[in-house]
């Protein structure tokens, strides 16, 4: 809370909302927020067309993601991830458990047990991680297009990299490949 | 520390949210042994965070522009003001099972024995003993986990202490994580928390330690098709191979 970072502030960094909504219970923020994350969150659960859903299914998608977030705001920690890392995460475990509702799939699996979230972590990793988030803003920006559109239909198509191979036409190994040097490159970077 | 990993497509795949729930709790089984693996998925995730903030903006060249709403993108007033609204409820929402899976992840599962990853806690919510264990010949049990999949067998294996499996080879994908226990085969020894990916067309003949039983997590794509003539025979020299490591 007290920690205003002394470096630049990012364009993308929605910290210091998320921490006035979760103090403040503040619904001007979480407005500015929705009205930042509702968008692309939408077209993050269009892909929910695909699972035997209707496209309303992406706007319900938006609505529980945005709930969570002004619930679950209390829990968000800007030493470990970023806004948008911790938004993303809450969207993916949503948008897993819509798809496991749309197929009736009968358990007692949830998207929450998938993902655990990091608590038990080692005490150095947040510091790290940290560092890592704000360069990886940089790495993104950077990637050649072509990296970037395969990681683009992974992430927010979720599409897996056989269905990008189909997708695209490109042969299973060069979305591999793409994907590869895009990570390794972040990872050479961060 | 770990010798057999998830590869970084497995691990993109799995931060992404694009593998199949039962492989996807393959991966969190192993990165609950395995800190370096959890470290990548923490840069991934930090990838996908990304990947949605720069979602609608202009990534270096692609056509992509900003604020042209589409029917993709587009939030109508009705649902704008419905969320809205549904802050009030503040109550009732926290009540609902969703959010509350959420806040139970603190919750020790009441299982007695070593350590099992949390996140197997609902499917095995007593412990391994409590399983229903069918026998798979003299060393090898088999007990079905209710993940859902109708496309894959999601089970633990059991190996006794010394037993061999017998040689299978793979019609389907078969992905594996040790538990407890080890075991070895052609390729290597497995200790808790290694994960094994065998396509289908390869075969081994999995040998558990001699010092406890080995149980394993395991994801099918099709059932196993045993190859050998018998197949609880105990190939001795690997026996003696595994008693000796």
């Amino acid at each position: 809370m007290h920690s205003d970072e002394s470096d630049k502030p990012r364009t993308d960094d929605w910290s210091p909302v998320l921490k006035i909504i979760a103090r403040d219970r503040d619904r001007q923020a979480f407005a500015r927020l929705f009205d930042h994350f509702a968008p692309k969150i939408k077209s993050y659960g269009m892909m929910l067309k695909s699972q035997h859903t209707s496209a309303q299914m992406a706007e319900e998608l938006v609505q529980d993601v945005m709930i969570k977030v002004w619930l679950k705001a209390h829990c968000f920690d800007s030493e470990k991830a970023s806004a948008s890392t911790w938004i993303f995460t809450i969207a993916r475990n949503c948008r897993t458990d819509f798809i496991r509702k749309a197929n009736r799939i009968n358990t007692s699996l949830t998207a929450d047990d998938l993902w655990p979230m990091a608590e038990e972590e080692e005490p150095f990793t947040s510091l790290h991680q940290r560092r890592i988030e704000k360069n990886i803003h940089t790495a993104v920006a950077q990637l050649p297009a072509e990296q970037a559109d395969v990681l683009k239909r992974i992430y927010i198509d979720g599409k897996s990299h056989s269905e990008v191979s189909a997708a695209t036409g490109l042969p299973l190994g060069t979305v591999k490949s793409r994907v590869r040097l895009a990570v390794s490159k972040l990872r050479t970077i961060v | 520390m770990n010798h057999f990993h998830p590869d970084i497509h497995w691990l993109t795949e799995y931060a992404a949210g694009n593998l199949p729930m039962s492989q996807a709790l393959c991966i969190a089984a192993h990165i609950s042994f395995c800190s370096e693996c959890r470290q990548q998925v923490e840069q991934l995730n930090s990838l996908g965070g990304m990947m949605l903030a720069s979602h609608d903006t202009k990534i270096n060249g692609s056509d992509i522009t900003v604020d042209m709403p589409t029917a993709d993108t587009h939030i109508s007033e009705s649902l704008r003001s419905q969320t809205f609204n549904l802050l009030n409820n503040e109550d009732l929402l926290t009540g609902s099972p969703g959010i509350t899976s959420v806040s139970s992840a603190n919750d020790e599962p009441n299982n007695t024995e070593a350590a099992l990853p949390r996140c197997l806690s609902k499917l095995i919510p007593s412990g391994t003993d409590q399983l229903e264990w069918k026998s798979l010949g003299s060393a090898l049990s088999v007990a079905r986990l209710a993940t859902g999949d109708t496309q894959r067998e999601v089970a633990l294996h059991k190996i006794k202490a010394g037993g061999s499996v017998g040689n299978h080879d793979h019609k389907g994908r078969e992905v594996t994580v040790v538990l407890t226990g080890s075991f070895s085969d052609q390729h290597g020894q497995y200790l808790p928390g290694d994960f094994l990916v065998k396509d289908s067309g390869e075969s081994h003949r999995p040998i558990a330690s001699e010092d406890a039983d080995c149980i394993c997590l395991s994801v099918l794509e099709a059932p196993v098709k045993f190859t050998g003539p018998i197949a609880r025979l105990i190939n001795p020299f690997l026996r003696i191979h595994t008693a000796a490591s």
